[in-house]
């Protein structure tokens, strides 16, 4: 109780810091999944039309998952340094394998029967991916950006290693300062956030999902 | 000389793909005459899907033309030529995330009709097939028994009134008992639009019920192309002989309808009220049975309108 107390405490009398503290970590997250998205759709829909590129790209993005948040934030710092960017790139790299993943294998998992009637009642191939492949593959594609969200949030703590900002500056300052309330500052937010952006992407998952359970 | 009767003509078409050694379609000519029902029949490997997917050009023929309403189909561009033509695929290929409406309302969206006129065209077209507007409009695929999906394949593909229709074993996935209730009633409505329609099958019953004409494929080569009463009566070969059991006469007597053998001479039918009476799609089998069971020696034959079109005897049932 009283670790729950003392982060209250530190909380009060460090108000500014906290609310810069989070919006930089919303900023860091944000950001980094939206050019994730921005980066991994088109990938995917690239991979899904030429065998050959997917072959690469998704051992390439495998190679990436298997690598630590941690150890991407650490490798990028001596090649750009320290601060936000550096920060935000090390986290669009953790974003886009499961959204590049997932939206490749929605796309990918679309019926041929689908396809052939679609091209023969004469839909372009864009109307195709508009109208076809994007909405049947979007329940698959939420789903990684949920998995990407939630990962991004957790590891966005990590930036503060490399001066990126953050609700991490606050567990690591906490943990080197053996002070476990400040730590909890840092924390307990992360892990609502995190909570949070599961929740609010598993809603609108089930939104676009509505047609398979009616 | 072209001949502007012909909703599709086919000249010097073949088709080989990729590392095949034989072609999968021979060099093949055809001529579908606007507003017929032709059936393709044949076994699979045949050629037969390929050769329908050539006129709609989900395949590009390897050699020679294929004129749509004597228009060569490569001047067109296959995704305007395709929104003209009604298709339809044997899993229906509906689209799962959209309601039937939206399915069916598919290619009057592309071609940019008004809402409204969406709208009535949508009702219309599942009142046609046998589906309540009311009831099913706003239901996913899903929802639907295999039949049902069939039927709104074929309301989709009839969506922006195409003259031609092809269709690749829509019946095939769907049981003995709504099959054949989804041939009459497609029968029926053919009876009503008039459209060209080359419809793929492997099913000999269902390719000499309901087509006017039927093509017989074998090794990517057509066998015969003809009414179904001449096939069942001149088979062109020992394949198509052998593959309509052409020498078993109760056979014949299935696929042979009233139509095509009955007296056409209206007059010189006796005006009898108690006279037993029959549809002219009925088969030779049926009008054989009402013969048997009646006490007059002829059965008089009529058309949908319940007009009087004929009659058969004995004499004509022998001539099947």
């Amino acid at each position: 109780m009283d670790l729950i107390a003392g982060a209250l405490i530190y909380l009060h009398s460090h108000q500014n810091e906290f609310g810069d503290a989070v919006w930089t970590h919303l900023e860091l997250s944000g950001l980094s999944l939206l050019l994730g998205l921005m980066i991994g759709i088109p990938f995917a829909i690239l991979c899904a039309r030429h065998a050959k590129l997917s072959n690469l790209i998704m051992s390439l993005v495998n190679t990436f998952r298997v690598i630590p948040s941690l150890a991407i934030l650490i490798i990028v710092m001596p090649l750009l340094g320290t601060g936000f960017a550096p920060a935000l790139i090390a986290l669009i790299v953790l974003a886009c394998p499961p959204i590049l993943i997932n939206t490749f294998i929605g796309i990918k998992s679309v019926d041929q029967e689908i396809l052939e009637s679609a091209r023969g009642m004469g839909m372009s191939a864009r109307q195709i991916l508009m109208k076809i492949e994007i909405p049947i593959a979007l329940p698959l594609i939420l789903s990684g950006i949920r998995t990407a969200s939630v990962e991004i949030i957790s590891s966005a703590t990590l930036a503060a290693f490399i001066g990126g900002g953050g609700l991490g500056t606050f567990i690591i300052s906490g943990l080197s300062m053996y002070n476990f309330s400040m730590l909890l500052v840092g924390a307990l937010p992360v892990a609502l956030l995190a909570i949070l952006s599961e929740l609010l992407f598993g809603s609108i998952e089930r939104v676009f999902t509505k047609y398979k359970r009616a | 000389m072209k001949s502007n009767n012909d909703a599709i003509k086919l000249e010097g078409i073949s088709k080989s793909f990729g590392t095949a050694n034989q072609p999968s379609v021979k060099k093949t000519n055809l001529k579908i005459e606007s507003g017929s029902f032709v059936t393709i029949l044949g076994a699979s490997g045949c050629g037969k899907t390929t050769l329908l997917k050539m006129v709609n050009r989900l395949y590009e023929p390897s050699t020679g033309k294929i004129y749509i309403n004597g228009e060569d189909v490569t001047t067109i561009s296959p995704t305007a030529l395709r929104r003209k033509i009604g298709y339809v695929i044997q899993q229906t290929g509906l689209f799962q995330h959209m309601t039937i409406e939206q399915n069916v309302a598919t290619v009057p969206k592309i071609l940019g009709w008004e809402k409204k006129k969406i709208d009535e065209r949508i009702d219309a077209l599942l009142r046609l097939v046998g589906l309540s507007p009311t009831d099913y409009r706003k239901r996913y695929p899903r929802q639907l028994s295999g039949g049902q999906q069939q039927r709104v394949g074929i309301a989709r593909a009839m969506a922006a009134d195409p003259s031609i229709m092809l269709m690749d074993e829509p019946f095939g996935a769907i049981d003995a008992i709504n099959r054949n209730e989804l041939q009459d009633e497609f029968l029926r409505i053919q009876k009503k639009l008039h459209k060209t329609i080359l419809f793929v099958t492997h099913d000999i019953i269902e390719a000499l019920k309901l087509g006017d004409k039927v093509i017989i494929m074998n090794a990517g080569e057509i066998q015969q192309f003809d009414t179904p009463l001449n096939i069942l009566k001149k088979p062109a070969n020992d394949f198509v002989r052998n593959l309509v059991h052409a020498d078993d006469l109760l056979q014949r007597m299935i696929f042979v309808k009233a139509r095509d053998v009955m007296n056409h001479n209206v007059d010189s039918i006796p005006v009898n009220a108690d006279a037993v009476s029959i549809n002219e799609l009925a088969s030779i089998k049926e009008v054989l049975l009402k013969l048997l069971e009646s006490s007059f020696d002829y059965v008089k034959i009529t058309n949908e309108k319940n007009e009087l079109v004929g009659q058969v005897t004995l004499h004509e049932i022998r001539q099947v």
